[in-house]
């Protein structure tokens, strides 16, 4: 017989026991009110499952409907149990377990052990209307950002600067390295730079030191001081409350001042920015206060506090040249060894252009340009030459002998007399023939004027013709200044030296390219000059007009700080215009 | 946006967390942040604003200081009353501030980004803002549609709730079995707090189990016991209300409370960030 112990707990967590006898070898489970042992659980079938007993304390259980059950663990659809030994039937949210009892009772202990739907769960309301049930802890994702930044951009950086090759080959250098200290960089460096891009340790030598300029002089060693240190020191020293605390709390952050990297700013992309106007404006700015001895004047600004240009003019030439930086206030002269009145040369309606039309130099109904002679060199001009730019007009051939023309030769006096004599000496004719009383030509410059020339001479006949070109109207006389002969009647004549300049600022440069798209004439007053010795560059208010100072105006918009014109390192004006020449 | 003040009989019952003190933080950051701005415009660096000028070092010790006290209030809000501000007051601070720190470090900046940890820290900053931007509009305007869903029932009744129904149906559905009852018996297992974060957003779910059920226990089998059917489709639709309205519930508290997990996390990344890109600067100085 069948003993059914059905098994709950009370509201109050009491149990309860009910048990009935069930006279009968079979016995069915199921959710059917007509079944012997009702299981109430929408997982169990209507009738479910059936139980035989075949032998004293022995059962079969069998699924009816095909849904299987679980014995002592093992899921099967049928199952025969020894109630002496015992045994655990699970279907779905219930627990049979067989027992024997007496002779040949067995027992049937059913217990509801799962829930009937999820919302009959004792949960935790805190945990279940918040999100914390089911995301992962703020606090893991915390710790694990965390780490992993503080690895990746603080600990790898760190380890990479201990392990930092010591020495490297200039190919070394060149390869990126992409260490860990890559991602401290604040920005690309420079192009002349670039080659240090992976290697942070090239410039930045020592942890918590800033740069230093033994850095730098490792490549840059041959960049000299600005001045002497000690009257370098004096100019920095700074002005005013603020500038005195900026400097203490700068040598506090062990940061001193006038290292290479205060003008030469690095990590600001391609191109280093040009060195910020305060880095020349501190000193300079008030530079008689600090070095009473200085004979340089305050300049702070290009636009509001900058002296008027001082051009090196040459005051004696030779072989000891003498210049003389003047103000352009104190209209100075230069001395250039020739007679070049630029009006002339570039009217459009004299015989100047008249001539240079002919000769194709000009085009119609204009006289030369300043290009005609002027060839843009760089950011300068090609020297002028007698050949290349005077020569085709100022012809110095003077006679023409069976077709073949004769030509003084011109740079060398002493060979150019002897030229005239030879030619006397073997001619009996008393003037030069073929040019002089013929038809003036272009070109015929010479000719002509040694013609007239001579006429008027007295003395041997090659002396005469000699006489003739170094005096007034004479081939040499009328472009070049002559000196005297040493004694009256001798024929010593000297030819001063040509010195066109080539530049005249010695202490800044000017970049002829960068102002391409602007006529000569409105900077240059050649057109109306009418000596040689004019010194025809701009005056700063002609510059002032688009050059403003560090902050552009409307008037001015070309911003213009002090290392636009003035070098730092290179005092020789020579070398700053050969840099800027090169375009660099 | 920012609930009203609701006065009766001349007093403040409520003044939400971005009003406190008649916007007194509102003022003092919008003061802070408009002078920073001034004397970035008129003070000219060069060759460009950056963190490295000394007006860029100001702004950057400033916004590292307000990022630490910013910060706090995770200690804060975890002690009860200490001190003489309320927590409404610090909140309140911390929101307007916090927007005044978007000022302050971009100015440090100078606008110069680029791959690296000084701008990870920058970018990671502005995640913590812009969380807390979403948490600032969650709390303004949540609440109010979270009780007004709610009606009169409490977390615990809502929960009771579904228990009652779920027992009803359980105990309704006994007769049935085949198709219908395996519409129940899914019916019953479905539970909305087991849904995870993107699905507690999306909110109620009209293709549940329960509708489901709802909609297919009368054609499931033409001979399950008719008055049980009837009375199992009134109930299911009793719980679908109920899943809904719980549903709504829950998406609610997921917004409220989903932007903390950005806002926090990011925040302790942001503070190792800061302090690689202190120790950096220094470091390579």
């Amino acid at each position: 017989m069948f003993v059914i112990r059905a098994l709950s707990t009370s509201a109050t967590g009491r149990e309860i026991v009910r048990e009935r006898r069930v006279d009968s070898v079979r016995i069915t489970v199921g959710r059917g009110p007509t079944n012997d042992i009702v299981l109430s659980d929408m997982d169990v079938t209507l009738q479910h499952a059936v139980i035989h007993k075949t032998a004293a304390h022995r059962v079969t259980i069998q699924a009816l409907a095909g849904t299987p059950f679980i014995v002592d663990g093992r899921s099967t659809n049928s199952a025969s149990i020894d109630a002496s030994i015992g045994a655990e039937v699970r279907i779905a949210g219930f627990r049979l377990v067989f027992t024997a009892d007496g002779e040949d009772d067995v027992v049937v202990s059913v217990e509801r052990y799962g829930l009937l739907a999820p919302s009959a769960e004792k949960r935790d309301e805190r945990q279940l209307y918040s999100l914390s049930g089911v995301m992962p802890s703020k606090r893991w994702f915390a710790w694990a950002t965390m780490v992993a930044v503080l690895i990746l951009f603080l600990a790898w950086p760190i380890w990479s600067f201990h392990h930092r090759p010591t020495k490297l080959t200039p190919e070394q250098m060149a390869s990126v390295h992409h260490r860990g200290d890559q991602s401290w960089s604040a920005g690309p460096l420079s192009k002349a730079h670039a080659n240090l891009q992976g290697n942070c340790t090239a410039c930045h030598v020592k942890a918590f030191v800033s740069v230093r300029d033994e850095s730098c002089r490792t490549c840059h060693a041959q960049v000299h001081d600005h001045a002497d240190p000690a009257r370098l020191r004096a100019a920095m020293a700074p002005k005013g409350l603020g500038g005195k605390l900026q400097l203490a709390v700068a040598n506090m952050l062990n940061r001193p001042q006038g290292r290479c990297i205060d003008c030469h700013i690095e990590h600001q992309g391609d191109t280093m920015p040009p060195t910020p106007q305060h880095f020349c404006a501190d000193c300079h700015g008030d530079l008689k206060q600090k070095l009473t001895d200085t004979a340089l004047p305050n300049v702070s600004d290009f636009a509001s506090d900058h002296p008027e240009f001082k051009p090196a003019v040459l005051f004696r030439a030779g072989k000891d040249p003498l210049y003389q930086r003047m103000s352009l206030d104190q209209v100075p002269v230069q001395q250039t060894g020739l007679k070049y009145p630029h009006d002339l040369h570039l009217s459009a309606t004299n015989a100047v252009a008249r001539m240079a039309q002919d000769l194709g130099q000009a085009d119609r109904a204009k006289g030369l340009a300043c290009a005609s002679c002027h060839v843009a060199d760089g950011g300068g001009f090609r020297p002028i030459t007698m050949e290349k730019n005077c020569q085709s007009c100022h012809s110095l051939a003077f006679t023409r002998e069976n077709g073949a023309v004769r030509t003084m030769r011109h740079g060398d006096v002493a060979e150019a007399m002897a030229q005239l004599r030879d030619y006397y000496a073997s001619h009996a004719a008393a003037a030069p023939q073929g040019f002089g009383l013929g038809r003036r030509r272009p070109g015929d410059f010479a000719a002509a004027s040694l013609a007239t020339a001579y006429g008027q001479s007295a003395g041997g006949r090659a002396e005469r013709a000699i006489r003739a070109v170094f005096s007034p109207g004479g081939a040499c006389y009328d472009c070049h200044v002559v000196t005297s002969p040493s004694q009256p009647g001798a024929l010593d004549f000297g030819i001063a030296p040509v010195t066109i300049p080539d530049h005249y600022f010695t202490k800044g440069w000017f970049d002829h390219r960068a102002h391409a798209a602007t006529r000569c004439e409105e900077c240059h007053s050649a057109r109306t000059s009418n000596d040689a010795h004019d010194v025809l560059i701009p005056r700063i208010a002609e510059c002032r007009t688009c050059h403003s100072g560090e902050h552009p105006t409307r008037k001015a918009p070309v911003a213009s700080n002090c290392a636009m014109c003035h070098a730092y390192h290179n005092q020789s004006r020579a070398v700053g215009a050969v840099a800027r020449r090169e375009g660099n | 946006m920012a609930e009203r003040a609701v006065r009766r009989s001349g007093s403040i019952l409520h003044e939400s967390f971005l009003r406190h003190a008649r916007w007194r933080w509102a003022r003092i950051a919008s003061i802070v942040a408009g002078i920073a701005i001034l004397i970035y415009l008129i003070d000219d660096p060069k060759p460009r604003p950056e963190g490295d000028t000394v007006y860029g070092y100001t702004l950057g010790t400033i916004g590292a200081l307000l990022i630490l006290w910013l910060t706090a209030l995770g200690i804060r809000k975890r002690r009860m009353s200490p001190g003489r501000w309320s927590l409404k007051a610090w909140v309140s601070a911390h929101v307007w501030l916090g927007l005044a720190l978007l000022v302050i470090a971009t100015l440090h900046t100078g606008f110069h980004f680029g791959w690296n940890v000084h701008t990870l820290a920058y970018v990671l900053m502005l995640g913590v803002i812009a969380s807390g931007l979403f948490g600032v509009v969650a709390y303004a305007t949540l609440p109010a549609s979270l009780s007004e869903n709610r009606g009169e029932l409490t977390e615990t009744q809502m929960l009771e709730a579904l228990r009652a129904i779920d027992r009803q149906i359980h105990e309704a559905a006994q007769p049935l079995s085949g198709i219908p009852a395996a519409l129940v018996r899914a019916a019953l297992d479905e539970d909305v707090f087991a849904r995870g974060l993107l699905r507690r957003l999306r909110g109620t779910n009209l293709h549940g189990p329960t509708a489901v059920a709802r909609a297919g226990i009368e054609s499931a089998d033409r001979s399950a016991p008719r008055e049980a059917i009837h009375r199992l489709q009134a109930l299911l639709g009793e719980k679908q209300a109920l899943l809904a309205q719980v549903s709504r519930h829950l998406r609610i508290r997921a917004l409220l409370e989903v932007w903390l997990y950005v806002h926090v996390p990011l925040t302790v990344a942001l503070l190792a960030a800061l302090a690689a890109h202190i120790v950096s600067v220094f470091f390579y100085w």
